[in-house]
This record gives structure tokens, C-alpha cells and sequence, in this order.
């Protein structure tokens, strides 16, 4: 190098190289040693912090592979540089999670992954300005989510400030794109599933990272999907820390694993039981165990779920170790499946046996053809494929920084996907789905010459149709016969095959009434799934040795299969599947009672069986004996001769009649009398209700008497159902006397005398109620929680405590009702946190005499005054918090501070000046004129003006301001033919400086204009405006 | 002299220092080109990585040593050593890499302090272990064991029966704490409280993985193990030939009550289906057979053997019926015959007795776990 240099033929270098000292060339050389030294000593760091755990990304952070990740990173890091940059750290994207933690408490905890675990970390929570007190603390099963800069956590905020209405929520760092994307079908396939959001999330105003936020599974999930409180079961015994030493982990062979997420503890019905049973049953291997596993579930939710997670391509996920959770309804002891950590993988590379549950559930042939049906919606017009592009269009064009950020980080931090990766599953599913479907072959093979012996075995997974049998030259008389009871032979128990004879092309054919099912059965006894095969055998007589073809179609894609031959003599062997024969649809039967009867066990009616009682008749029930219908109940007794339900014996109360179930809708009841039953749990279904109808439709109970029940809740409870209460009497009821659950419906004209708790007490619910005389409640006289929406009015409310009380996030119509000599007349209060908010009344022509309070609210409640639009009719637009889009189209114009949905309206937040909000239509409005109404609400405003613009038009419209911050007010704009193009509401706020006396500073209140709902009347002239009409299917 | 020597080595230093820039330069280069080549670097920084596996993997000798310590019965020696190997010890959490290796320390520790006296801190250390991971049921084990040994008067210790309960719920047919269970609730009269944990015992769902040879393939089936006659239906491909079935029971005692084949149809064929009777031809390995013939199973090898005199189409299903009996032992069996005598249930008693196998030999059926996790 000193000759290469030193006598160099160019005087500049050999001047240059006299020069250089060896200083000059250690001090050259500091850098890139300086971080080689860096990149060997961070990797070997990682190494070693990773190689603390024991896991499968623990074992894969190898010093070679951490060394290049960061030698990747450094090399992006300019890059990186320039994208965070253009992170806008106050941005107000709802979708984005600003967190503030105490940065030292923050590393104490997330920094050091062998620590830490259990720990929460006091925070704030930024919601454009508001900020919430949460706690944070790590998540995650392994050391994925706890070794590397961007650590899993799970957030969750206080009782009184909720966000995205939860409590608990994981954001999580794996795999964010692809997991979000096969997380978010799940909506589309009708599951019990937790929401699931993509969060880019700010930490200390510094992007940390995009995240997949997680609802945590809990009570509020279970009310946010409509079902009641009851047990959550969770199954995870795949890591560290979750899985119990020295017990076996497969979940579906030991039920003593099962930990519980919500308990619901009913006497008798211990939740360890269900899971105990259901695992029993899993295991039994026979088929009278099978049907009991059908009846814990419900066979078609499964189906949808293993069509999703075959989509996804990932049904091995969910498997006999893990990501197990199951919610059992209360209602119907019937086992759910949550969908839990579902990840987009290629189908085609199967890498484990399905779980224990799945391989039972798809030994059932019908599973399996209404999952190949579910899937042929989806893959055979490229649904699927639809779908995740627009989901990918959706979160590419709003993340894009965000997913290009933690891209360049990429091998540092964990793999986040892309949405390429999603466009390209889909598709790769979808193709193999497709094969799948079109495999629907059979194998055909005959023997016999009087009497012809037809054995067909499907072997795809599609099944086939027989359509119809080639009968040679000759058709004779011929008969086909179903190997009913699969012994081989042709006997008395085999059933016919009904059809015909048609001659195709001069050939005759034996064409069945119907196409003569051949369903596919899946072999999933080794990894993946596989093809069965299934065996079917028909005999065919009057035609003695003719040459038959068999004509069959593909039973999901209807194209012509071409059966495989099938040698005579070959051994016939037993399937996975049971076979769909051995399913026996059972004849419905209808029981009929009359005179004097005295029940002395309980009464179960099976699915479909009817039950009809004589009038007169007179049941008499022993203590805690049951009556529960499955089927429909004709019980119409008549004025003089009532139906009558009475306990035998008058000390102790007998159970409840239940009508259980879809098939017992349609039962109807009148002059009948309910007297003296107590509740009931039959077969882990619990009756809170002396009587009880759930999950049934177009159940009617008309002039029919409830009276002294003891022990139970409710007197009549509804839940999940369509019923209608009319024209009947409650008096002496124990507790509440109706009780609706998730129920619609109609309560009307009813009397209701000396409730023990409510008169009509409403979940979820929205029944029309008018005409009721509701007296001396001991509670409220109408009680409407949990997100209800039922119209009131006409009814007459005395004496009671409270005369109708309004609760979390319930929203009724009241309007035309009496009140009088109540304590409180209409209490509107936020009593349940988990809806996040409190009661909403609509207000308006209601007569309030002599109450105690007529009005009384709390600081979460709202009421609305002004006629209420008509019962039934649909808005047009509802805003809240909805974390979709800051201002749903909305734009802020003067001087306006703030446009953002903001809990439960889209809030203008107006400085002094006038602050405009405008909204884009287009609406050609002809004559007769329609009529806009919108629910607004004002504080600190002097003025309030609605604004219509159009082609030549413009209307005014001012509006009177109530300044308060919990009352709202309905108004009306007629709107006169035209074309309108803008619809923009002004808002002028009060001068309202006020000095502070605490602190002497200046301070200034923005006005605030909220707007809840907008509803427009396209044409008042069609009977729309009767405020109260119900609809048509609510009339009893 | 010092300065003699500085003076020296700065006039070597310059006479030789274009030499030592060009190797220093040479050094960098090395070095740079080892991190950017990635077929320099690998084997390189595969090397660092053993270096580092190497280190860590002292922390099983080190653990063994002090087992062997404790083994010899050194144990002044084994507890020094292993409270100072507690102290650096790698694994803080359960979710660690060598939660086991901790596991095992802390019991050797706490055996060390138990052989040495040291009552008190022998049972801190056992419950250390349970905290460490309250989902091992054998360190639940391990502390009641402990209680009752180092507290045990008359009666069976307060804390032992709260480890014990703590193990039958994550492992509700760990018979050992159902009998110490029991013998804790009838020392203190309670019958009543000791015949509901026997009944837990004889009720909880408990299965056991049978493996089932039958033609060239293998079946696990789980039985319910609950004293009770089942039903098995298994779809099998044996070959035309010898009829031959084996099914491992795991140490279960188990009942044939009846076996049965199934002969395949043939395409095209109407000839009926056809059944053949198995019969029970012999038990293989450590096992007994009642008259009635009950396999007592004597050894977690167990096997019965069913055979067919002949099979000339093969077979195509089987059919069992089958009773798998849980462990019992005569000492849990008299505490719950002493529980139905005082609560006066003796038409219980005799009922369940058909559902139970009672074995003579304690340390046998208290080895027959649940399958290991």
C-alpha cells in the first residue's frame, strides 16, 4: 500500500499519502467501526434478551439474523427519518390512539421483557383534546409481543370514560395487517366476534407504532352483541404461563383446563358442567354421542365459522391447545364460538389436524355441504377476493405512512404484513377453494341381475345430485330403493326413491322427484382436509338386468359429473363420516289436553310437536314442575271457560311454562290464567320469568291473567322474541311484571296492579306500549334500559315510585302519557357503565300532575323535546363517536374552532364570529314539498340557522336556541320544491369571556352546536307524519 | 528511564507507522467486509452465537451440581450453593426459558432446607415454588406434602387441605389429594365435606387415550375412565386374514364386555353386512384378569389382545363395549367407606361399588397421572 501509493504516478496522491498520519486513518475509520461494533453488540444483545424465553421467535432471533434485521434498519433509517416527519402528532384521526405514560414507569415495565408481566402503567388517553385516565401494561403469549421496540400492551380506561365503547382492549404488534384483515370477515359471516380495529398509535407524541387494537371478550362484548350475561369459556394452553404443568393440553380431552372470562352463576347450572359435558360427548364416539354434540351447538354457526376460517386459510389456528373461547347462552344453553386470533395464511400447506371439535362437527355431512354452500358464495364470484381488496384499498389509502413507516423497520420489530399480502391470499384461497368446489367426484359400481344393487361413493369434496338413472333399451317398472338401514340387503325398513320414467333421446330414464342427494364427507384425520369418502347404496328392481348409467351433477356448482368406475367384488369401507342416512328427521305430533291436569314431572315438548289445551281446562303443576314447548302452544280459552295454570300445591310454586325456541313462534294464548309459579332452570336453560318465551316470533297472549308468582324475577319474560302482550291483567306480581330482553313487539292495553318491582321492564328492547294503566309500582312504572328504543305513549302511570325511568343509551318516544302522583315523574340517569352513556328521553305533549319531580336528569343523560318523527321511520343519518370518519362529510367553514362526532353528535365548535357546518347533497325535492327534521342541540349559542342552498333557491331558517347542554330539540324544516345542493347549519356563539376565581385567568367558552340525527321526509302526503303509527308487523 | 523508552517506542512508532496504518487499514477492511458480506459474516457471527449458547447452557450444570449436591446428602453444601445460583439465576418469570430449571432449583432447595431443619424456610421456599407458577400442580403437591410432614400433628394441617384443593381444581383425579383431602375432612368429623370430594372424584370427567391396534394401523380413542359400561365405534380397514386387536390401555383397568367386527359389503353385492364377535385371547405385559374378566392393570404397559378366529373379507369397523375404571387404592376406598358408614349412605355405598376397581397395591395406582402435559 506504502508503494502503491507512495509511488504513485499522480503527485496528488503521493502528497495526500505523505500527509496522512495514522491518527487521520483511525479517525477516518471510527465510523463504520464504530457501528459495526454497534450492530454486533445490539445483535448479540438481542440474542441474548430474546434467549431468555424459549419460544418459536425467541429461537428464531439468532445473532446472524438480528445483525442483518439491524444492519437492514440502519440502512433504511434515513428514510424513516423522512417518513416520521410527516407524522402530524396532533392529528385528530379518530382512528388514532394518542397515549401519554410517564416515559421512566413506561421502560421500568415494557423495556425489560423478562419483567414487568402484570403491571400496569398509570396513563392518559388524548381524545382530541379530552384526556382520559386509562392503565397500561404488557400482553401477549410470547416474546414476539415483549422483546423488541414495539411491545404489545392491553389499555383500559375508567368506568365514566370508555373508548370506542370498551373498557378493556389489547392493541397488538403482530402481524397487523394480515390479522386485521381475516379478524374483520368475521363481521361478514354473522360470529360472535370482538371488534377489531386497525390503531396507529402515538406514545409521548412520537409514532410507536401500528397497532391491531382488540375488544377484550367480556360482559360489555357479550351486550354489545345482543346476547345476555352468561359464561365465557376460555381454552389457551399453548405457552408459558398459560397451559398447566403436567396435565394433558388438549382442551377437548380435559375440561378441568377451561378457565372462565364472565361467569354466570346460576343455582344448578355450574359452568363447569357445559364444557365438562361437551368435552364427554366429544370423546364419546359413537353416534348418539355426535347428536349431542349437534344439540350443544348450533351446527350452522360452526359451519359459517369453518367456511371463514377456510377462507382465511387458516382452520388449524383454532385449535385443541389454544384460541379457544366459547360463550354459553343462558337463554338456550347453547355453545358459542368466538372467533379468536385468526391469522391469513395460504390453505394449500395444511399443518396440523383439526381441532377436536371441528373433526367431530365435520363428520357430519351436512356441516360439511352447508360449509362447501357458504363458501361457494364466496369463492365462486370472487366475493372473498372483493372484499379483502377493498379492505386493502381502505387501510392503504389511510394508513399508508403508518404501514410504510413500520415496514422500513422491518426485522427489528415484528412483521406487521402488508396489504399486498392480503390481495395475494385471498386470492390463493380462493383458486384452491374454487378446485375444492368443483370436486364432486363419485365412484359408481352395480351388480345383481333381478334386483340391482347401485353402490355410489362420493370421494371429492363436493357433493353429487343423482339426477337420474339411464335405463338401457327396455324402461319396465322400474323401482328405486334406499339402503335405509345400510345392511346390505334389500328389506322391509328400506325406503323408496319416488319419481318417473322419461325417455331422453329415445332413451328411458328413471328420473327422481327430487335429485337424490349424495353428500361429501371430509376425512380430517390427518392434517389438513382431505376427501372422505361416503357410501351409498340403492337397489333397483322391475327391470332385471338392464344396463343402468348414473346421470349426476355437482350438488354446490350444478355441473355435470362423469362418475369413476367402480369394480363389483371391491371391499366397500367404512367412512369418517356418519352417514347423512343415519340422521332420522322425526315426525312432528300434536298433544292435546283437556278437563283436569296434574302434572306431576316436568313437560318437555319436543322441536316442531304441538300442543293444544281445550278451554275449561285446569292444569295444576307440582312444586318446581315445568312446562317447556318447543313447538307451538294453541291455549285459547274463552271468557267463561278460561284455561287455567295453578300450583298443586298452594304453599310452594310450581316452575314455568317456556315457550322454547323458532318453532314454538306462532303460539297463541287467550283467557288464560297464570297463578302461582316460580322460575324454572330446565336443562341449564334458565326461566327467570313465571312465564317465559324465548327466542320464538309471533307469539300473541290476549285477556290473559298473571297473578302471584313468588320466587322469580319477572312474571312474563321475553327474550330474543316477538311477542305481544294485549289486553291482559298483571296484579301481585313478585317482581317485575313484563320483563323484555333483546325482544320487540307489543304490550297494549294491559292493566297492571301492585308490581313488586317494575310494571315493564325493557332491555335492548323496543315494543310499542300505549294504553296501558300501569298503578302502585313499587319501582318504576316503565323501566327502558341497555340501548332501547320503544315507542310510548297513551299510557296512564299512578302511585308508583317512578313513573318511567330512561337508562343507558336508551332512546324511547314518549309522548300523550299521564303521570301522576309518582315520587318521580320521568327520571333519565345513566345506571349500567358499560353502555357508556346515559338515558336519551324524546320528549314532547306528555301530562305531568302532581309527581313529586317531574323531570329529573343526570350530567349523562339527554332529553329532546319537540314532536318526535313517526315510530318506525328510518334516519338518515346518525352521528357518533364511530372512529370511521372524524366529520361524516361534514365541513367547517367562519369561524369555526371544531367539526368532530364527539360521543354521542357531530359537534361545531364555534368561536365568536359565525361558524358555518356544511354538508354536499343533492336532492331534488318535488311537489308536495318534504320536510327535513333534524335533532339539535346548543350551548353558549346566541343564533342557530338552517340553511338550504340550491339552483336558484335558498332557504332560511332560524331556529330557537335552547342553551343547555343536556336538552336537545327536534326541528322541523318544510322544504319547498327545487334542486338543492347544500345543506349548511350557522352557529352564533355568545359573547361569554369570563374571568376565572381561581386563577384570574381570561377564559372563553366556545359555543357548541351538536347535531344528533337528521331524518328527511321525502313526501309528508303518504301517512309518514302520524308520529306514533306503528309498524305494520308490531300490530298485534 | 521512562522517558528513555517513550522516546524510544515514538521513534519506532515513526518509522514504522506507514506500516502500521497499512495493517490497521487491513484490519478495518476485514472488519468491514465481514459486516457486509453476508457469507463472511455468517459463519462469524454463528461463532459469537455459540460463544453465547455456550455460556448459557452453564446453567444446567450448574443446576445438576447442585441436585447432585443434594443427592449425596450434602446438604449445608447444596443449600449455600443453590441460594447463591437463586440469586443469578436467568428465569424471573414463568413465561422464561428455564421456568422448569427454576422449578427444579427451588425444590432442591427447599429439600435441602427441609433435610437441614430448617422447617420455616423449607415451607417459604415450597410456596415460592407454587407462586413461581400456580398452574403446577405438583408444586401444590409438593407444599401440602410438605406441610403435612413438617406440621402434621394429629390432623392433617389448615394449608395442606388449601394445597391440596388447589391441585384437584386444575387436576381433579389426582388421587393422592383427593385422599388427603378426604383424611383432612374426616379428621376433623367432617363426612359430609369428605364424601363430596369423593364423589367429585368419581364424577369428574377424566379420559384416558387408549391406542388401538387394528389391521396395519393405529387408533387413539379417549374412553371416559368413570366405572361405567361405553360404547366405541371405530372405523378400521383391517385385511382378510388374522383378526387380531390390540388395545393399550395405559395402566387403566379396563372391562371388555364386548367386541365385535364388522365384515366390509362389496360393490354390487347384496350380501348382508355380517358381524364376528372378538374374544379376549390375552393380556400381554403386567396385568391380572378377574374371573369376570377385568384386566387389573399392573403397569402403565398394559395390553389386551382381542382376536377373531379367522376375517376372510377383513373388516371394516369395530365395536367395543367397554368399562374403564378410575385409580383406587384401599386407603382412599376405606375413607370412603368410613365417610358412607357415618352419613349412613349404605345403599350408595353398595351402588357404586360396581363402578370401582379397587387395587391393593397404594404406590401403583398413585403413579397412574392423567396422561403427562
Amino acid at each position: 500500500m506504502n508503494r502503491f501509493f507512495g509511488g504513485s504516478r499522480l503527485p496528488w496522491i503521493r502528497s495526500w499519502w505523505r500527509r496522512l498520519r495514522f491518527g487521520d486513518i483511525v479517525l477516518l475509520s471510527l465510523l463504520p467501526l464504530l457501528a459495526a461494533a454497534y450492530l454486533l453488540l445490539s445483535a448479540a444483545g438481542e440474542h441474548r434478551q430474546a434467549r431468555q424465553f424459549d419460544d418459536w421467535w425467541s429461537r428464531s432471533r439468532t445473532v446472524p439474523l438480528t445483525f442483518a434485521s439491524r444492519l437492514g434498519w440502519m440502512k433504511r433509517f434515513p428514510e424513516a427519518l423522512l417518513v416520521d416527519r410527516r407524522f402530524d402528532t396532533e392529528t385528530d384521526d379518530p382512528a388514532v390512539l394518542h397515549l401519554l405514560v410517564p416515559r421512566s414507569e413506561w421502560d421500568d415495565v415494557m423495556a425489560d421483557p423478562a419483567t414487568g408481566f402484570g403491571q400496569w402503567v398509570e396513563g392518559l388517553v388524548d381524545d382530541a383534546g379530552r384526556l382520559d385516565q386509562v392503565r397500561v401494561r404488557k400482553r401477549g403469549d410470547t416474546s414476539v409481543h415483549w422483546t423488541t421496540p414495539k411491545v404489545s400492551f392491553t389499555v383500559r380506561t375508567r368506568k365514566s370514560s370508555l373508548y370506542r365503547g370498551h373498557r378493556a382492549m389489547a392493541f397488538s404488534g403482530r402481524d397487523v395487517v394480515t390479522t386485521y384483515a381475516a379478524n374483520a370477515l368475521t363481521r361478514e359471516f354473522d360470529l360472535l366476534a370482538p371488534d377489531t380495529w386497525l390503531a396507529p398509535v402515538f406514545l409521548n407524541r412520537r409514532f410507536y407504532g401500528l397497532f391491531r387494537g382488540l375488544e377484550l371478550t367480556d360482559e360489555s362484548f357479550l351486550r354489545r352483541h345482543g346476547r345476555m350475561p352468561g359464561t365465557i369459556y376460555r381454552g389457551d394452553a399453548a405457552e408459558r404461563g398459560e397451559y398447566y404443568k403436567g396435565l394433558p393440553r388438549n382442551l377437548f380431552a380435559n375440561p378441568a383446563i377451561w378457565e372462565y372470562l364472565t361467569v354466570n352463576d346460576r343455582p344448578g347450572a355450574a359452568p363447569a358442567d357445559a364444557m365438562a359435558a361437551l368435552v364427554s360427548d366429544l370423546n364419546g364416539g359413537t353416534f348418539a354421542s355426535h347428536q349431542r354434540v349437534l344439540a350443544r351447538v348450533d351446527p350452522e354457526e360452526v359451519a359459517r365459522l369453518m367456511a371463514l376460517l377456510l377462507l382465511v386459510g387458516d382452520p388449524y389456528h383454532m385449535d385443541d391447545v389454544h384460541n379457544q373461547l366459547w360463550y354459553e347462552d343462558p337463554a338456550t344453553a347453547v355453545l358459542h364460538p368466538i372467533p379468536w386470533d385468526l391469522r391469513l395464511l395460504d390453505l394449500g400447506q395444511p399443518t396440523m389436524r383439526l381441532n377436536t371439535f371441528f373433526r367431530e362437527m365435520l363428520r357430519n355431512p351436512s356441516v360439511v355441504e352447508w360449509v362447501t354452500t357458504i363458501l361457494a358464495e364466496w369463492v365462486q364470484e370472487d366475493r372473498f377476493v372483493q372484499l379483502a381488496d377493498s379492505i386493502t384499498a381502505d387501510l392503504s389509502a389511510r394508513f399508508a405512512d403508518y404501514l410504510r413507516f413500520d415496514g422500513l423497520r422491518a426485522g427489528v420489530i415484528p412483521p406487521i404484513g402488508t396489504p399486498s399480502d392480503v390481495s395475494r391470499l385471498a386470492r390463493v384461497n380462493s383458486a384452491l377453494l374454487r378446485t375444492w368446489l368443483d370436486d364432486a367426484t363419485v365412484a359408481f359400481g352395480t351388480g345383481g341381475s333381478d334386483t340391482l344393487v347401485l353402490d355410489f361413493e362420493t370421494r371429492g369434496y363436493a357433493g353429487a345430485d343423482l339426477t337420474a338413472i339411464g335405463l338401457g333399451e327396455e324402461p319396465g317398472r322400474p323401482m328405486l330403493w334406499r339402503d335405509s338401514n345400510r345392511n346390505g340387503v334389500l328389506d322391509e325398513a328400506d325406503q323408496p326413491v319416488s319419481g318417473a320414467i322419461e325417455v331422453d333421446a329415445g332413451r328411458p330414464r328413471f328420473v327422481p322427484d327430487a335429485p337424490e342427494p349424495l353428500r361429501a364427507g371430509w376425512d380430517t384425520g390427518q392434517p389438513g382436509i382431505r376427501p372422505g369418502r361416503l357410501h351409498y347404496r340403492f337397489f333397483l328392481t322391475g327391470v332385471p338386468g338392464v344396463q343402468v348409467e348414473a346421470a349426476l351433477v355437482n350438488r354446490v356448482s350444478g355441473a355435470v359429473v362423469t362418475p369413476v368406475a367402480w369394480e363389483a367384488g371391491d371391499p366397500i369401507m367404512a367412512a369418517f363420516s356418519w352417514h347423512p342416512w343415519q340422521f332420522q328427521a322425526a315426525q312432528p305430533t300434536t298433544r292435546r289436553w283437556s278437563g283436569n291436569i296434574h302434572l306431576r314431572g316436568t313437560v318437555r315438548l319436543a322441536a316442531g310437536d304441538t300442543l293444544v289445551i281445550a278451554p275449561g281446562t285446569t292444569i295444576r303443576l307440582d312444586p318446581d314442575v315445568s312446562i317447556v314447548l318447543r313447538g307451538p302452544l294453541h291455549a285459547v280459552g274463552t271468557a267463561t271457560r278460561p284455561i287455567q295454570f295453578l300450583p298443586a300445591d298452594q304453599r310452594l310454586p310450581w316452575g314455568a311454562l317456556a315457550l322454547q325456541g323458532p318453532l314454538a313462534g306462532g303460539s297463541r294464548l287467550a283467557h288464560v290464567a297464570f297463578r302461582g309459579g316460580g322460575g324454572a332452570l330446565v336443562d341449564r336453560i334458565e326461566y327467570i320469568g313465571m312465564v317465559n318465551v324465548h327466542r320464538a316470533a309471533d307469539v300473541e297472549f290476549r285477556q290473559v291473567e298473571f297473578a302471584d308468582n313468588v320466587r322469580s324475577d319477572d312474571t312474563f319474560h321475553a327474550l330474543h322474541a316477538e311477542v305481544h302482550v294485549v289486553d291482559s291483567r298483571f296484579r301481585n306480581t313478585n317482581g317485575d311484571a313484563v320483563d323484555y330482553d333483546y325482544s320487540v313487539g307489543t304490550i297494549a292495553d294491559n292493566t297492571f296492579e301492585d308490581s313488586g318491582g317494575d310494571g315493564i321492564d325493557l332491555m335492548a328492547s323496543s315494543p310499542w306500549i300505549h294504553g296501558n294503566h300501569v298503578a302502585r309500582s313499587f319501582d318504576k312504572g316503565i323501566s327502558v334500559g341497555e340501548r332501547s328504543s320503544a315507542t310510548i305513549n297513551d299510557n296512564v302511570l299512578v302511585d308508583g315510585d317512578i313513573g318511567i325511568e330512561i337508562k343507558d343509551a336508551s332512546e324511547p318516544a314518549i309522548t300523550g302519557n299521564r303521570l301522576e302522583h309518582n315520587r318521580v315523574a320521568i327520571k333519565v340517569s345513566r345506571k349500567n357503565w358499560r353502555y357508556g352513556t346515559g338515558g336519551w328521553a324524546k320528549l314532547h305533549d306528555n301530562i305531568l300532575e302532581a309527581n313529586g319531580v317531574d323531570v329529573e336528569l343526570d350530567d349523562r343523560s339527554r332529553v329532546t323535546r319537540g314532536q318526535p318523527p313517526a315510530g318506525g321511520a328510518q334516519w338518515w343519518a346518525r352521528y357518533q363517536a364511530d372512529f370511521d370518519s372524524p366529520r361524516g362529510g361534514w365541513v367547517s367553514g367562519g369561524s369555526a374552532r371544531s367539526l368532530r362526532k364527539r360521543d354521542d353528535a357531530l359537534v361545531l365548535a364555534a368561536r365568536p364570529g359565525v361558524a358555518t357546518m356544511t354538508l354536499s347533497v343533492d336532492w331534488e325535492v318535488e311537489d308536495p314539498p318534504g320536510q327535513l327534521v333534524l335533532e339539535l342541540g346548543a350551548h353558549a349559542l346566541d343564533a342557530v340557522s338552517i340553511v338550504l342552498e340550491g339552483e336558484g333557491t335558498e332557504l332560511e331558517v332560524p331556529v330557537a336556541v335552547i342553551d343547555d347542554s343536556t336538552e336537545f330539540r327536534f326541528v322541523h324544516v318544510d322544504v319547498p320544491p327545487g334542486r338543492y345542493r347544500s345543506l349548511t347549519l350557522t352557529a352564533t356563539p355568545t359573547a361569554a369571556d369570563r374571568v376565572q376565581r381561581t386563577t384570574g385567568l381570561l377564559t372563553r367558552t366556545n359555543g357548541l352546536l351538536r347535531l344528533r340525527r337528521m331524518l328527511w321526509y321525502p313526501d309528508r302526503g303518504e301517512g309518514l307524519w302520524d308520529p306514533f303509527a306503528p309498524p305494520a308487523s308490531r300490530r298485534p | 528511564m521512562a522517558a528513555d523508552w517513550q522516546g524510544r517506542l515514538r521513534t519506532a512508532f515513526r518509522r514504522h507507522e506507514r506500516r502500521l496504518m497499512v495493517v490497521y487499514a487491513l484490519v478495518v477492511a476485514a472488519v468491514v467486509a465481514i459486516v457486509g458480506v453476508p457469507r463472511l459474516r455468517s459463519p462469524v457471527l454463528t461463532t459469537v452465537q455459540q460463544m453465547f449458547d455456550r455460556a448459557d447452557r452453564r446453567w444446567d450444570s450448574r443446576l445438576r451440581h447442585g441436585e447432585a449436591l443434594v443427592a449425596e446428602g450434602r446438604f449445608e453444601e447444596a443449600a449455600t450453593y443453590l441460594v447463591n445460583l437463586d440469586s443469578i439465576f436467568p428465569a424471573r418469570t414463568v413465561h422464561a426459558g428455564r421456568d422448569r430449571e427454576r422449578e427444579r432449583l427451588l425444590m432442591a432447595l427447599a429439600l435441602s432446607y427441609e433435610r437441614l431443619g430448617r422447617n420455616g424456610r423449607a415451607l417459604d421456599t415450597y410456596r415460592r415454588l407454587t407462586a413461581f407458577d400456580p398452574r403446577n400442580w405438583r408444586s401444590h403437591f409438593a407444599l401440602a406434602q410438605a406441610v403435612e410432614r413438617l406440621e402434621g400433628g394429629w390432623a392433617t394441617p389448615d394449608e395442606a387441605a388449601a394445597a391440596y384443593r388447589a391441585v384437584l381444581a386444575m387436576h381433579p383425579n389426582h388421587l393422592p389429594s383427593v385422599r388427603g383431602l378426604m383424611q383432612y375432612a374426616i379428621d376433623g368429623g367432617r363426612f359430609d365435606e369428605a364424601m363430596m370430594v369423593w364423589d367429585a372424584y368419581l364424577d369428574d370427567v377424566m379420559l384416558q387415550l387408549l391406542y388401538i391396534y387394528a389391521g396395519d394401523a393405529v387408533h387413539e380413542v379417549n374412553v371416559r375412565v368413570d366405572g361405567r359400561p361405553q360404547e366405541v365405534v371405530l372405523p378400521v380397514r383391517m385385511p382378510p386374514g388374522d383378526g387380531h386387536v390390540q388395545i393399550h390401555t395405559g395402566g387403566f383397568s379396563l372391562k371388555v364386555h364386548e367386541a365385535i367386527v364388522v365384515t366390509p359389503q362389496a360393490v354390487g353385492s347384496a350380501t348382508p353386512t355380517d358381524t364376528v364377535p372378538l374374544a379376549v385371547l390375552r393380556h400381554w405385559s403386567a396385568g391380572t384378569t378377574d374371573a369376570d374378566g377385568v384386566l387389573r392393570a399392573d403397569a402403565p404397559a398394559s395390553v389386551v389382545t382381542l382376536a377373531a378366529p379367522e376375517l376372510p373379507s377383513g373388516a371394516t369397523a369395530l365395536r367395543l363395549r367397554i368399562t374403564a375404571f378410575k385409580p383406587l387404592d384401599r386407603d382412599t376406598w376405606s375413607l370412603a367407606e368410613r365417610s358412607y358408614r357415618n352419613l349412613l349412605r349404605l345403599e350408595e355405598r353398595d351402588a357404586v361399588t360396581t363402578r370401582l376397581l379397587v387395587h391393593p397395591d397404594r404406590a401403583l395406582v398413585d403413579s397412574l397421572d392423567a396422561i403427562p402435559g
